[in-house]
């Protein structure tokens, strides 16, 4: 078995009002064009653009999330990752931290439809 | 009987010790925030960083301004005005972050600059003012100097062990 620390995830990273957030790959099922009528609402803060959406599952349904770009699909190691400090007061949907050049939010995706 | 130097200097020596017993003190970090000083007991701020990438958290309590990378670890930053409900800071360049240690937990807390390290003398703090409110919970007192005028001293302990049942609360 692959040691924890030599783990990876493949992250997809984009951005929503100015700040850059993390999801697991495997949880978007696709990226579309922002103009969806339904989405989860500004969660992550108020798009400035909305030009993507997020396509991911959310009990049994396709839910959207509105962002403005799309930055990148990144391949990290699990060593990098961190959970949310327990005094953080985090909702459920901030899944935890990838410290790369500066910490990223990483966003739990199936938590947005419910937050 | 003869009086020996030895005997002589006994016989005028004090039953108990001249001088006081050395009064308790405390050592207190001293940092600025929103143009008043505070402290907080030294043993529980584990080091001081500047201000660095700040990762806001959505739906997070107010007085958490997000998250801060340090040494490897994510540590929550707490705005202390805000967790009082007196205000808010405002991070900039100048701003010092110190962490706060509790053994199991680490918080960050924004300040405006560090003033330094001071001893006070446990008898001559001041009782915390009577009037209500979140900050006089988390007074420890209040003591005068002549570097930084009024001190106030806040119990970090209390303060943090408050944040963190917050968290938890939620």
């Amino acid at each position: 078995m692959t040691p924890a620390a030599e783990r990876e995830v493949e992250l997809l990273v984009f951005e929503v009002a100015g700040q850059r957030f993390a999801v697991d790959l495997t949880e978007v099922h696709r990226i579309v064009d922002g103009s969806v009528s339904e989405h989860v609402g500004p969660v992550l803060g108020r798009p400035r653009s909305g030009k993507r959406a997020l396509v991911f599952g959310a009990g049994g349904f396709e839910a959207h999330l509105v962002v403005d770009s799309v930055e990148q699909f990144t391949r990290v190691a699990a060593s990098s990752l961190r959970r949310m400090p327990p005094t953080a007061g985090a909702p459920p949907l901030a899944a935890g931290v990838w410290l790369g050049e500066s910490p990223v939010l990483l966003v739990h995706l199936a938590a947005l439809s419910t937050a | 009987v003869h009086q020996t130097p030895l005997l002589q200097v006994l016989a005028d020596a004090p039953d108990r010790p001249l001088t006081t017993a050395a009064e308790a003190e405390e050592e207190y970090f001293l940092f600025r925030l929103a143009g008043l000083t505070f402290g907080v007991v030294s043993q529980r701020v584990r080091e001081v960083v500047r201000m660095g990438p700040l990762t806001p958290l959505p739906r997070s309590p107010s007085y958490v301004l997000g998250v801060v990378g340090h040494r490897g670890e994510v540590l929550p930053l707490i705005d202390l005005l805000r967790f009082f409900g007196q205000g808010e800071a405002k991070p900039h360049s100048r701003s010092r972050l110190f962490v706060g240690d509790l053994g199991q937990y680490l918080c960050a807390f924004l300040s405006d600059g560090v003033a330094g390290l001071k001893r006070v003398v446990v008898s001559q703090r001041l009782p915390p003012p009577l009037a209500t409110g979140a900050q006089t919970e988390f007074l420890v007192g209040l003591v005068q100097t002549k570097e930084f005028g009024t001190v106030n001293l806040l119990d970090l302990t209390k303060i943090m062990t408050s944040v963190r049942s917050k968290a938890v609360a939620r």
